[in-house]
């Protein structure tokens, strides 16, 4: 595969990386692959996961079938074996999704023996797989929506006179002059913001109408949060930072 | 962004003695000069911005209610001491829900104030951050107008850094 992004931080002993090639995926691919696994697989993320870790569970029958001694024996007899699963999702020919599965068996028979839980690490897994499927189709999605904008906002700055809309997102660094959004941009107060009125008069009816269904199906399918943890921290330290300089200035008049 | 909205206000051409500036997080504490002073001297662009307008002849006006800013500071406070985990996730979710309520609570005391300040002839200008839902209040009794249109989803920036 071309660029690979890791997805999983798993044990390596149990689990290798989830790999997706991110410049292969498509929207409209990946959206169908993930609308169909929600209907016949619910829950893809985590029953992908299951299976994995089922296999793990059938070595407890191991356990329970073989004395302590015959059980040291074979982890010892399979201390240098390992198997490898390759699960991969293909469009035509390129793979947009390759899961790499590495079990160690004498590994699995120890922790099978020891009786360790793995549900914790099952969960964390199967909520990590799906975020970040959820992540990249909303990323793709949307990648696709602006290049989409950046036509319609291109076609206006080109014409004589340039609406104030247009100058507008140009003057507070919105867009550029080829109708690129920019870093500050936001799509969600162009469909629904103050400027929606002008978006609707001045933008295709059915760029609003993709633009609204997109961010429906983006909100109610996967369930974005507003923030990840990170940004929410960082907002947070500029803003105790402000506040703790406020407080401590009043409070000391 | 501070610049383009800057730039905006400054085409609007608004009559400054007669301009009263609303700020999220300044407090009603009878020094709100002063410290918008000092908060510019730290580099803040808003209040950079603020103090340029008071030269210009705009009033700063206290904004908000000094004990709703020290729980919304308490309530940072434990996110930010919060070691990140499983921990920190719990603590999140627990302070943008109290953070939700109390915004309301913020919001509240803000559109009544704007409406006991200010004076007969005067103009508001109220910059306040992007998870506020201040211009729901006021509508009622004034025309809201935007300098710039609301903010309150992720920026293209943030999903592609994502």
């Amino acid at each position: 595969m071309g660029h690979k992004t890791s997805l999983l931080r798993a044990d390596p002993i149990l689990f290798s990386p989830i790999y997706l090639n991110a410049d292969n995926v498509s929207t409209e691919k990946l959206l169908a692959l993930y609308r169909f696994s929600n209907i016949f697989f619910p829950k893809m993320g985590s029953g992908l996961v299951k299976t994995i870790m089922d296999m793990e569970r059938h070595s407890e029958r191991l356990v329970a079938n073989s004395s302590p001694e015959e059980r040291k024996k074979l982890i010892r007899q399979m201390n240098s074996l390992s198997m490898d699963i390759l699960l991969t999702v293909s469009d035509e020919a390129q793979r947009i999704m390759e899961i790499s599965v590495h079990i160690v068996p004498s590994e699995v028979l120890e922790r099978a023996q020891q009786g360790r839980n793995d549900l914790v690490h099952y969960q964390q897994l199967s909520d990590e797989l799906d975020k970040l499927i959820a992540k990249l189709i909303a990323k793709e999605v949307c990648r696709r929506f602006t290049s989409k904008l950046a036509d319609g906002f291109k076609a206006l700055t080109g014409i004589k006179q340039v609406p104030s809309f247009i100058t507008q997102l140009l003057d507070i660094g919105w867009i550029n002059r080829d109708g690129e959004l920019l870093h500050e941009a936001c799509i969600d107060d162009l469909l629904t913001g103050k400027y929606r009125e002008q978006f609707e008069q001045w933008m295709p009816t059915e760029l609003l109408h993709e633009g609204m269904e997109i961010r429906e199906t983006i909100e109610t399918f996967f369930a974005i949060s507003q923030y990840d943890g990170d940004s929410l921290i960082q907002d947070a330290r500029e803003r105790h930072a402000l506040l703790e300089i406020t407080i401590r200035e009043t409070v000391r008049r | 962004m501070w610049q383009g909205i800057a730039a905006k206000i400054g085409e609007l051409d608004l009559p400054w003695e007669k301009t009263r500036i609303y700020q999220d997080g300044t407090p009603v504490c009878g020094n709100e000069t002063a410290l918008a002073k000092r908060l510019a001297e730290r580099g803040s662009p808003n209040y950079l911005f603020i103090i340029e307008l008071m030269k210009k002849g705009a009033v700063l006006e206290g904004t908000e209610d000094m004990d709703l800013l020290i729980r919304e500071y308490d309530l940072l406070n434990k996110l930010l001491m919060t070691k990140a985990g499983s921990e920190r996730e719990s603590v999140n979710t627990e302070y943008q829900e109290k953070s939700r309520k109390l915004l309301i609570l913020r919001d509240q005391f803000i559109a009544g104030r704007i409406a006991s300040t200010l004076q007969n002839g005067e103009l508001p200008i109220v910059f306040m951050g992007v998870m506020h839902r201040l211009d729901k209040l006021l509508e009622k009794e004034f025309q809201v107008s935007y300098v710039i249109y609301r903010l309150p989803f992720r920026s293209i920036g943030t999903i592609y850094n994502a």
